[in-house]
């Protein structure tokens, strides 16, 4: 089987299998008749859906379709994925321009930006802007945390 | 309608209007010059910017960033040979042999002049057709509503991309999604007995984890990379065409510009269609149409007109029957949600001040537009060269900040990140993200009103279906949904049949 379809095989299976573990659901006693009816409706066609895709996938298996991923491309994405949470995070602990100050040079930094200049005043400026914009203009109450 | 001018009048002249319009048309040609950002990211990044302007100022900054975007798309893709959008990468093909020519200045003078009255025109025909399209609403109950909710989902299939299967369970992923929080009939479902999710997954960080944290792990992969300086080229010539050259172009563009309006109507087709059908119109009407690819101003002017008239066809189904025809428009629709605005006939009656004034306001926007790309279009550029190391973390902090912005609740920001997730694997696989917005917005919708149809059934004894059959109006909606169900394959049909003839560009990732 090309790798493609097997790529299409896993997301049709985790489908289906999302699909059923929600369609137990609606098998509870409490469901009424009305939610039942419109979630089975839903859920019917995202578990039809992933049956063909899987048995798209099975019977033209030879055949390549769309791009073939490799786990190296998740590498640089998902150390970014991990900061955004890193920040998210740090947001709750620290409040918002503690954790910002930190994360935006950390992302520069890590992309491979070393002009300290630039970085700098990138940071401040776009900071200034947040606050001018949501703390003094919209009154948003940013989270803060032990800092500020 | 008129009686609605003079209050639109003074919504527009306010301070905040004025301040939305502006952010709008130059927020938006940023954002269009940027190759990699679309009109879809930049509405759904700034929404929160407009959460303490008043309605009016809000969705005219929305509509202004959407036409911008659109037209500063051209900039790059005639300067750097880079479409900043998917709709200007037909504009690429004439527009960089121009800048070669050192003709970048006149090659963006006339983008501005067809984009202008691509847009202008695409105004006059939401003004003229969305009121009584509107007015036709009044006649729709629960049953046609559920119809309506229907058939924009039937649009699924023409923003699925390559894959139709994909982009169905993209769209079925966003129903299942929408299913989460309170049902019509006043239960919670699949909330897990978290209180956060009891008021369903909200709409705006969902969209922005899709569209905005997505992107910046997708450009994140830039890491590393050695990209490759663009060459810009020196800025001279006359940025106003002279008017024996403008005459002999107005023809074609005022055609493109119809076909525009008409394409941007049609749900599911949008500005990247029509660039390419106005291009094809052009070379089919042209004397010389060997000449095209090699540096002409039909070449930029046909398209760019087109694409631009797009924009204002979009908001006609969208503000009239709710139906948003794009993706830019399904995020659009977010923003009007909002602002507590449905569509219908309600936004020329009773919110007629605020609809007509930002009617009015596009309108304008459009002439702005044509200013400001006077003014700055030769520095968009500069923006366009931006290292993506310094863009990265504003985005993202933006994105993060703004689903905080949405409802101040923590909770937004875990829903963008783990939507950022979803909509990086979706796209790394293939799997398009717009359905799902479109299916979360209309999922629920559906939901409603099919709750509500039963109830009135089951007053006459008859299923929810069979009273459907019962009324004409939702006859009619029915044979609508069978159409638009084949409209994709005609469409897709048509994008390739030309982008195969004029010979296609890489374009901008449709985000």
């Amino acid at each position: 089987m090309h790798k493609t379809r097997i790529q299409d095989l896993v997301i049709g299976i985790l489908v289906m299998a999302l699909g059923i573990f929600m369609w137990t659901y609606t098998m509870g006693p409490r469901v009424s008749d009305a939610n039942k009816s419109f979630s089975r409706f839903v859920l019917a066609l995202f578990i039809g859906l992933g049956l063909i895709l899987t048995v798209i996938s099975i019977v033209n298996g030879k055949k390549p379709r769309g791009k073939e991923v490799s786990i190296k491309e998740f590498r640089n994405p998902m150390i970014m994925y991990l900061l955004i949470i890193a920040y998210v995070l740090l947001m709750t602990k620290l409040g918002f321009f503690s954790a910002s100050i930190l994360f935006m040079p950390a992302v520069m930094l890590y992309m491979g930006y070393r002009k300290p200049i630039p970085l700098v005043c990138v940071t401040a400026g776009m900071l200034a802007f947040i606050y001018v914009l949501f703390v003094v203009q919209l009154k948003v109450k940013l989270p803060d945390g032990i800092l500020f | 309608m008129l009686a609605n001018m003079s209050g639109a009048l003074s919504e527009l002249l306010t301070i905040d209007a004025a301040i939305g319009l502006l952010i709008g048309v130059v927020g938006g040609m940023v954002i269009g010059a940027l190759p990699g950002l679309s009109a879809t990211m930049g509405i759904a990044l700034l929404i929160p910017i407009t959460y303490g302007m008043r309605p009016s100022a809000a969705i005219l900054m929305l509509a202004a960033i959407y036409t911008s975007a659109v037209y500063g798309g051209s900039i790059s893709a005639i300067l750097i040979h880079t479409p900043g959008t998917p709709s200007s990468a037909a504009t690429c093909l004439d527009g960089y042999p121009m800048t070669q020519k050192g003709e970048a200045i006149h090659a963006i003078g006339i983008s501005t002049v067809s984009s202008v009255i691509g847009g202008v025109i695409s105004s006059f025909a939401l003004l003229l057709i969305a009121p009584p399209l509107a007015r036709l609403s009044l006649k729709f109950g629960a049953s046609e509503y559920f119809l309506i909710s229907i058939f924009g989902l039937t649009l699924i299939a023409s923003l699925a991309g390559d894959n139709m299967v994909k982009g169905l369970i993209a769209g079925a992923f966003g129903l299942v999604v929408g299913l989460v929080g309170l049902a019509a009939d006043g239960q919670f479902r699949y909330t897990f007995g978290i209180t956060g999710l009891m008021g369903g997954i909200s709409l705006i960080p969902a969209m922005i984890g899709l569209f905005s944290v997505s992107q910046v792990m997708i450009q994140s992969d830039e890491r590393g990379k050695k990209k490759e300086k663009a060459e810009v080229a020196e800025f001279k010539g006359r940025f106003i065409p002279p008017a024996k050259e403008f005459l002999g172009l107005l023809p074609i563009i005022l055609e493109c510009s119809i076909v525009g309006v008409f394409i941007g109507i049609l749900p599911g087709a949008g500005g990247d269609i029509a660039s390419w059908v106005g291009l094809n119109i052009a070379k089919n009407q042209s004397r010389h149409p060997e000449k095209f690819g090699t540096g002409i101003p039909e070449g930029i002017s046909a398209p760019e007109a087109a694409n631009n008239a797009v924009t204002g066809g979009a908001l006609i189904p969208l503000l009239t029957l709710g139906i948003p025809g794009s993706s830019t428009a399904a995020v659009l629709m977010g923003g009007l949600t909002i602002h507590g605005l449905a569509p219908g006939f309600e936004l020329f009656d009773k919110y007629a001040d605020i609809t007509y004034c930002v009617i009015l306001g596009f309108l304008m926007a459009n002439i702005l537009m044509g200013l400001v790309g006077w003014a700055a279009g030769r520095y968009l550029t500069k923006v366009s060269q931006v290292p993506i190391p310094l863009l990265l973390p504003c985005i993202a902090v933006l994105s993060l900040l703004g689903s905080y912005a949405a409802s101040r609740n923590i909770t937004d920001v875990y829903v963008a990140v783990v939507f950022g997730l979803i909509g990086y694997l979706f796209r790394k696989y293939g799997i398009p993200t717009a359905p799902v917005v479109l299916a979360l917005i209309l999922g629920p919708m559906a939901d409603k009103y099919m709750y509500q149809g039963s109830i009135i059934a089951s007053k006459s004894d008859l299923s929810f279906f069979q009273y459907m059959f019962t009324r004409p109006l939702s006859i009619f909606f029915m044979i609508l949904i069978v159409a638009a169900l084949f409209a994709p394959l005609l469409s897709k049909a048509i994008s390739k049949a030309y982008s195969k003839k004029n010979g296609t560009i890489e374009a901008a990732e449709d985000i």
